[in-house]
């Protein structure tokens, strides 16, 4: 799949699925599948190149390795831990797991003196940087567990997990798409004084940070401008039976509210 | 359907220093203001000095002449699809709002034009900023968010950068734990 953050990178996933699994995305050979790799911040369409059998698996210890992602990152994060003379290498949205704040905590979020879970114990944080430059990373998902231990100190790293983010994507307009049909509705619709800044089916959404909330950002379907200067944001989404948003869509908008933006919800089902 | 977007922080200056390598580019720049409606064709580069932006908050970019004779910014979209979209953010008493490059169209060959264009901007700015909370003060790097060496100079002398809507906090440089 293109790398939306390295236009000239193709990011390489190589997945280890039950039939089962590939049927539900419709995956063959040719195909193209959605994938929303959260922890590495990529989302977009993959081109299926292959489709084989699985090779065999050998017994004994240890676990299988679902899938393995490859890709160009320029945002690579070096830590250092109390009395480990290597650096651990991480990119900077891989998770490891803060024994201070008992959370999954992406690499960039991680502070100095913030203790960490290895295998043996804890390891404390001596600095946090951010690498110049672009290289090649690597991550894995393991069979079983959503974890593994990394590096010298054998740090609790949480792995990649492309399974759950398969999906077939969103229908366009042009497919029927009822999201988009009533965002573009919407837009057309729009007041005299009021001005589409971003979204509403003719201009991407822009993200818009939600520290503290369920995801740290959104972006809001539609973003507009009201004469007075001031923003509002419209989401489209599903409701329940009782006309109220699903909790994903609820979700979304506490975010946005959270952190101090006017929304609407306008449900299209 | 294809998208490009850049969000990004830079000063006034840094903006229609941007749009003037645009012009040079043979690109058609409309600068527009909002309240009224109003547009304007950029043909020269003294149409682009920061004097002559303050009234407009948003300039579109176009390899072909555009449509002109439209009443409103949502009729003028309409009529203009895969032009380029530049969100102007302000420098208002001593706060820099965010400003936002993006294209939308249904041809790739377009959005890979545009990203050309884009790729300008990036060379001129540095990718991540930190962002807080102002509720609990949680905070996390987006490396989505780009900035200039002006808008830097401008927080490391105490301009707040606001995010592109919203109360969180935007710091330029990885902020102190306790700040």
């Amino acid at each position: 799949m293109p790398n939306p953050e390295q236009s000239a990178d193709i990011i390489d996933l190589e997945l280890l699925r039950s039939v089962e699994w590939m049927q539900a995305v419709e995956c063959g050979e040719d195909a193209v599948i959605w994938f929303d790799l959260e922890e590495m911040g990529l989302h977009g369409w993959a081109e299926v190149v292959r489709v084989e059998p699985c090779p065999p698996i050998k017994a004994g210890p240890g676990r299988v390795v679902l899938a393995t992602v490859t890709h160009y990152n320029s945002f690579l994060m070096d830590l250092r831990l109390a009395g480990v003379s290597e650096p651990l290498h991480l990119t900077d949205r891989h998770r490891l797991f803060s024994a201070t704040r008992q959370d999954w905590i992406p690499a960039s979020d991680l502070r100095a003196g913030e203790d960490l879970a290895t295998r043996s114990g804890t390891a404390r944080i001596q600095s946090v940087s951010a690498t110049p430059g672009t290289q090649r990373v690597f991550n894995i998902e393991a069979e079983s567990e959503h974890c593994f231990f990394a590096g010298s100190a054998e740090v609790l790293s949480h792995n990649t997990n492309p399974c759950g983010g398969a999906k077939r994507g969103p229908k366009t307009k042009l497919q029927g798409g009822p999201h988009n049909e009533k965002i573009e509705e919407l837009e057309g619709q729009l007041g005299k004084d009021e001005t589409l800044l971003a979204g509403g089916g003719r201009l991407p959404e822009v993200l818009i940070p939600t520290r503290g909330g369920m995801k740290s950002g959104r972006r809001p379907d539609l973003l507009i401008r009201r004469a007075d200067g001031s923003l509002r944001g419209v989401n489209v989404g599903r409701s329940k039976a009782d006309g109220s948003p699903l909790k994903r869509e609820q979700d979304a908008l506490d975010d946005l509210r959270r952190a101090g933006i006017d929304m609407d919800f306008i449900r299209y089902d | 359907m294809h998208k490009l977007l850049v969000q990004f922080y830079a000063t006034p200056h840094e903006l229609a220093d941007f749009l003037r390598e645009l012009l040079s580019l043979d690109l058609t720049l409309v600068t527009m203001e909002l309240s009224p409606f109003l547009i304007q064709l950029a043909s020269s580069k003294a149409d682009l000095e920061v004097s002559r932006l303050q009234k407009a908050s948003q300039v579109m970019v176009f390899h072909e002449p555009p449509v002109t004779s439209c009443e409103n910014w949502n009729q003028f979209l309409d009529a203009n699809r895969d032009g380029l979209f530049l969100w102007m953010g302000r420098l208002d008493q001593q706060v820099l709002s965010q400003s936002w490059l993006s294209a939308q169209s249904t041809s790739e060959q377009v959005i890979k034009r545009w990203r050309k264009v884009a790729n300008i901007l990036k060379r001129r700015t540095s990718a991540g900023v930190w962002i807080a909370s102002l509720l609990n003060k949680d905070a996390g790097f987006y490396k989505q968010f780009r900035f200039t060496e002006g808008a830097l100079k401008l927080f490391d002398e105490g301009c707040r950068i606001a995010p592109p809507a919203g109360n969180n906090l935007v710091f330029l440089r990885n902020p102190s734990p306790d700040c």
